[in-house]
């Protein structure tokens, strides 16, 4: 009995140490770099805190790229980079979308990910401030890189105070589209700018057939890709105000009345089921359909109609917002390119280069014209707006006006999953189980708990 | 002699041993030493005592309703797989023509991936145009929306996971043709009716089994997860937020690596404990011939 | 009287086979459906509500299915850990299940505990650590950690072929070791062949694993060349994620060598090569 227990108390002590060791090990990852940085001047920072211009200096090389998008303009792009750099060799994996998440987090975790990773922007600066990622700012600027190529909000999301924590590539907004054919039906003619328009239209464009069963159903906030929180922002509201949930306020109230009351106006909380899961069975979207006449989605919606439905007489609008002239606010997405360090310069300074072409204005265009991309560099945004004139100027109108003011969530560290609480609470006020105001209070009541949670954690 | 058996033992046991302190220990003992620290899966994490575990049980808003989400799953589908299972496998066991495509037919279910499945489940739970409500509605019953409504949507995974059962039915079927024929023929002999050969012949005979089946069944129970997953989510009002749910949205979206350990400490306890129980409670009678 | 009996038969006969189908058409409707899909164009998968059944047969959809991702690759590559994990996983249970069943030695039924419990800590928390203990060994984006476990007997193998080995009577093998035969011969003569059907359910359990397993080669691989079959499909559905025709096809194709060998193996561990006349 006893030599069992010494066996397991030495296990443990074993054990332990592995795990000890295991860290020193991460740790070694980011150290050799600062060494080699100040051996060698010419390509980090100087004695005087002055960055040297860039110079590259690698020979042969060989970089990870992993990304969970296109797969084959990816590998169109890696192809026409090696052709320009033979000295630079890229392996390309591309992974499945759903699955990327789970790939990527414990090979950052563990130290095995690829030098160059395509990944979500809005968490992006998470990644950095848990030292995962490298911080491109000395690396940009001895690059004399100018990131107003990109667009500003892009940028901004991926900068933690003075740091950046990856390059901006791809990203997207939610605009309004609206059947046309419907609006002439109804008698509409332009489409809404405000939410009270939005109502009025729902109620005009909704119809029943002779046994009281919904036939069309003229908008609903949960159907599509609105979500809470864009609503919100189009009344004035906010998420939070540093790590304090606001989202509460007046403004949240009024938006998700406003969202219960068009529920009402088109056919209830039940039909708004039926449709729903019509959606989450993967068909076609009712829009596509021709069974609701608006709805709100992605910039990339315009393809899937095209695609699936192309005699849809179909329009695009910026988003409403509470007055039509003020908050005027969409919620964006996106990617960015993150690079990590495994203590060689050489792969560093390539994978950079790498990333830096990749979000040049040719190699953006060359991207995103296929899908009709929103590209983080403006100008490849505009020139691909240019170029899929297929998809029409109303569209196009309308995505670039939301490019301009689209905006990424708040940042939480403490609590990133609060934008799941607000959408709780979104649906507990369209199932009518609770009041705008009891439901967003709830919410707000989690996330002040979850954050106060982290404090106790990490304080 | 009896020295000789304990070495032939812990050799015959080594595979596993091996295994056991190769590969499973380390990770095992590194979750425990992570539930006593703040590790967000960053370079650095600070060792903070009991707090994970203090948060879990005084400020954790989902975690009551977790544990209750997970005890109830595991209490209805444990007792209904094995029922299930068992009573296909005695179903199976019949002498009919046929019969071979029937058992084929039963266990294919098994066989497809999880993924394709999970989309043919969500379409059949479908609120209108699913193939359950469409049966229902054929009998003049209303079906519920299984899916989103928070009172169906455990009921709807149970049922799920049921469809699985062909799994358990290849076990007894294997386990029934063990039963050597003579005690059945020893009791006809003897007179005895059908009900009393299955109480006395079969059911002790196959007790190994659905011993195996009650213990499996219950750690699984408890761990639901991959269901909840593809299929619901949390669910309407958290009602699918299983205890392992939780633990993977504390991981994943939040980063809270060292919770969600010391969350998957307490699982681990509780479970021991209680299959502890079962093991002394219902594991003493069960019947073995050696 | 005897028609009567007769009867009896008869009538409860139907009622097994009434109950039989019915529970046929309850297990095999979704795969029914997944195959209509998979015959369905594009356009039809999409209606709503559903469109039962497709306007032509689009058999087209599973030669796309077979062309569309580098099948013979990974079916290679998949084969290579089954036979692998087949062979790693049945000597290894069976060796651990004989010292748990029929042997006697000190803090066996303690390490039982223990190996019920390696079952009871979801993967959640063992994840990072179990791959930053691979990556220290150097086995990323290699093969072994998708190999080598499963020479190291699983858990809840163990658990079932133990309860296995627990219903043979101890007299065989007490006989036998009154005849001078090693633990081993025992193991190999006596008690494997009498629990033959468990074995090949456990050997067919884990080429369904294996074959099915997508978390591992997705968490330990990093090489387009490695890939298996259900992680090729998952990528595949990334390419075409709304095109589900598609995807059932593919779905269905990956499940027919399950199927076959489901099929095949039926005999084995259901006929069995139990010996009846030895027990009792």
């Amino acid at each position: 009995m006893k030599r069992k227990w010494m066996a397991l108390f030495l296990a443990l002590v074993m054990c332990v140490s592995l795990v000890a060791c295991g860290d020193d090990t991460q740790g070694d990852d980011n150290e050799p770099q600062n060494q080699e940085e100040e051996q060698k001047p010419e390509n980090g920072e100087g004695q005087d805190g002055e960055v040297e211009p860039y110079e590259p200096t690698y020979g042969e090389v060989e970089i990870d790229f992993w990304q969970h998008m296109d797969g084959e303009q990816f590998q169109i792009l890696v192809d026409e980079y090696m052709d320009l750099h033979p000295n630079v060799k890229i392996n390309l994996l591309s992974v499945s979308f759903w699955d990327y998440g789970n790939k990527i987090i414990p090979a950052l975790a563990g130290g095995t990910a690829p030098d160059i990773l395509l990944y979500d922007l809005a968490t992006a600066t998470e990644r950095l401030a848990y030292g995962q990622t490298v911080d491109l700012t000395d690396h940009l600027a001895a690059r004399g890189f100018d990131p107003s190529q990109f667009r500003t909000a892009s940028m901004e999301c991926c900068m933690l105070d003075d740091q950046i924590a990856g390059l901006p590539y791809l990203t997207d907004v939610r605009i309004l589209y609206y059947n046309k054919d419907h609006f002439a039906e109804a008698g509409i003619e332009e489409p809404p700018a405000t939410w009270d328009q939005v109502l009025e239209y729902t109620e005009k464009l909704t119809t029943y057939d002779e046994n009281g069963n919904i036939e069309r159903m003229g908008f609903h906030t949960g159907l599509g890709n609105l979500f809470p929180w864009t609503m919100i922002w189009t009344y004035g509201g906010q998420e939070l105000d540093g790590e304090t949930p606001v989202f509460n306020s007046q403004e949240g109230i009024d938006a998700l009345q406003m969202a219960y009351d068009i529920q009402e106006a088109s056919g209830g909380y039940d039909n708004y089921q039926l449709f729903y899961e019509g959606t989450q069975s993967s068909t076609m979207s009712p829009f596509v359909m021709g069974d609701v006449s608006m709805i709100v989605d992605t910039n990339e919606f315009a393809a899937t109609i095209m695609r699936d439905n192309p005699e849809l007489n179909w329009g695009a609008a910026i988003l409403p917002t509470s007055d039509g002239e003020n908050n005027h606010w969409t919620w964006s997405g996106g990617f960015d390119l993150e690079f990590t360090d495994h203590g060689d310069e050489d792969r560093l300074n390539a994978a950079i280069d790498f990333g830096l072409w990749l979000v040049s204005k040719e190699a953006q265009i060359t991207y995103g014209t296929k899908s009709a991309n929103l590209m983080c560099n403006t100008e490849a945004a505009e020139a691909v707006a240019a170029e899929r004139t297929d998809l029409g100027d109303e569209y196009w109108a309308a995505v670039m006006e939301s490019y301009d003011y689209g905006r990424y969530h708040d940042r939480c560290l403490a609590y990133p999953d609060f934008t799941n609480t607000i959408s709780s609470a979104y649906t507990y006020v369209m199932d009518g189980t609770k009041t705008p105001k009891q439901a967003l209070d709830d919410a707000a009541e989690i996330v002040t708990q979850e954050i106060n949670n982290y404090h106790l954690m990490n304080d | 002699m009896q020295k000789r058996e304990a070495i032939t033992g812990y050799l015959f046991a080594s595979p596993w041993l091996i295994g056991l302190f190769v590969f499973t220990l380390y990770p095992l003992l590194s979750s425990l030493v992570y539930s006593f620290t703040n590790y967000s899966m960053g370079k650095d994490f600070d060792f903070i005592g009991w707090t994970n575990f203090k948060i879990m049980f005084t400020s954790d808003h989902g975690f009551f309703q977790s544990i209750w989400n997970s005890v109830w799953y595991t209490l209805v589908s444990t007792p209904l797989n094995l029922i299930c299972g068992f009573g296909v496998g005695l179903l199976m066991n019949s002498k009919v023509k046929g019969i071979k495509v029937f058992r084929c037919i039963y266990y294919l279910p098994c066989v497809i991936s999880v993924v394709a499945t999970t989309m043919v489940w969500s379409w059949m739970f479908q609120t209108k145009y699913g193939l359950l409500n469409q049966l229902l509605a054929y009998i003049g019953v209303q079906g519920p929306a299984w899916l989103t409504d928070p009172a169906w949507s455990k009921t709807a995974l149970v049922i799920m996971g049921l469809w699985n059962c062909g799994g358990g039915m290849m076990m007894y079927l294997a386990g029934l043709k063990g039963i050597s024929s003579t005690y059945y023929e020893a009791a006809e002999i003897d007179g005895a009716n059908a009900w009393w050969k299955f109480w006395k012949i079969t059911l002790p005979m196959i007790s190994p089994l659905l011993f195996y089946n009650l213990l499996t069944g219950f750690i699984g129970g408890i761990q639901v997860f991959t269901n909840a997953f593809l299929l619901t989510g949390a669910g309407t009002d958290n009602s699918t937020n299983f205890y392992v749910y939780n633990m993977y949205t504390m991981a994943m979206n939040n980063r809270r690596m060292g919770y969600a350990c010391a969350m998957g400490w307490i699982l681990l306890i509780v479970t021991m404990s209680l299959s502890l129980l079962i093991w002394r409670k219902v594991g003493s009678r069960v019947y073995y011939e050696s | 009287m005897r028609s009567r009996a007769k009867r009896k038969r008869v009538i409860s006969k139907a009622f097994l086979y009434l109950i039989l189908v019915l529970g046929a058409m309850i297990f095999l409707f979704p795969i029914c459906w997944m195959l209509i899909t998979a015959l369905k164009t594009r356009a039809e998968v999409m209606t709503y509500p559903m469109q039962w059944l497709p306007e032509v047969l689009q058999w087209g959809n599973f030669a796309r299915a077979i062309t569309a991702f580098p099948i013979l690759l990974y079916l290679r590559n998949t084969l290579f850990l089954v036979v692998f994990n087949l062979v790693g996983t049945v000597l290894s249970c069976t060796l651990v299940a004989y010292a748990f069943s029929r042997l006697r030695w000190p803090g066996r039924d303690v390490w039982f505990m223990v190996l019920l419990g390696t079952m009871m800590m979801p993967g959640v928390c063992t994840m990072i650590p179990s791959f930053i203990m691979y990556r220290n060994f150097g086995w990323i984006d290699t093969y072994l950690p998708l190999i080598v476990p499963s020479f190291t007997a699983s858990a809840g193998n163990v658990f079932l072929i133990r309860q296995f080995f627990r219903t043979i009577p101890n007299e065989l093998s007490e006989s036998a070791k009154i005849d001078g035969a090693s633990h081993l011969r025992i193991y190999s003569q006596i008690i494997m062949p009498l629990c033959s059907p468990v074995v090949v359910m456990v050997a067919v359990g884990t080429f369904m694993w294996t074959w099915n397993d997508f978390q591992g080669p997705l968490l330990y691989l990093n090489d387009n060349n490695l890939y298996t079959i259900t992680y090729g499909l998952r990528t595949f559905q990334t390419q075409n994620s709304t095109d589900w025709s598609l995807l059932m096809a593919a779905a269905l194709v990956i499940s027919a060598p399950t199927i076959i060998l489901f099929l095949s193996c039926q005999k084995y561990f259901i006929e069995g090569i139990v010996m009846s006349g030895l027990k009792g």
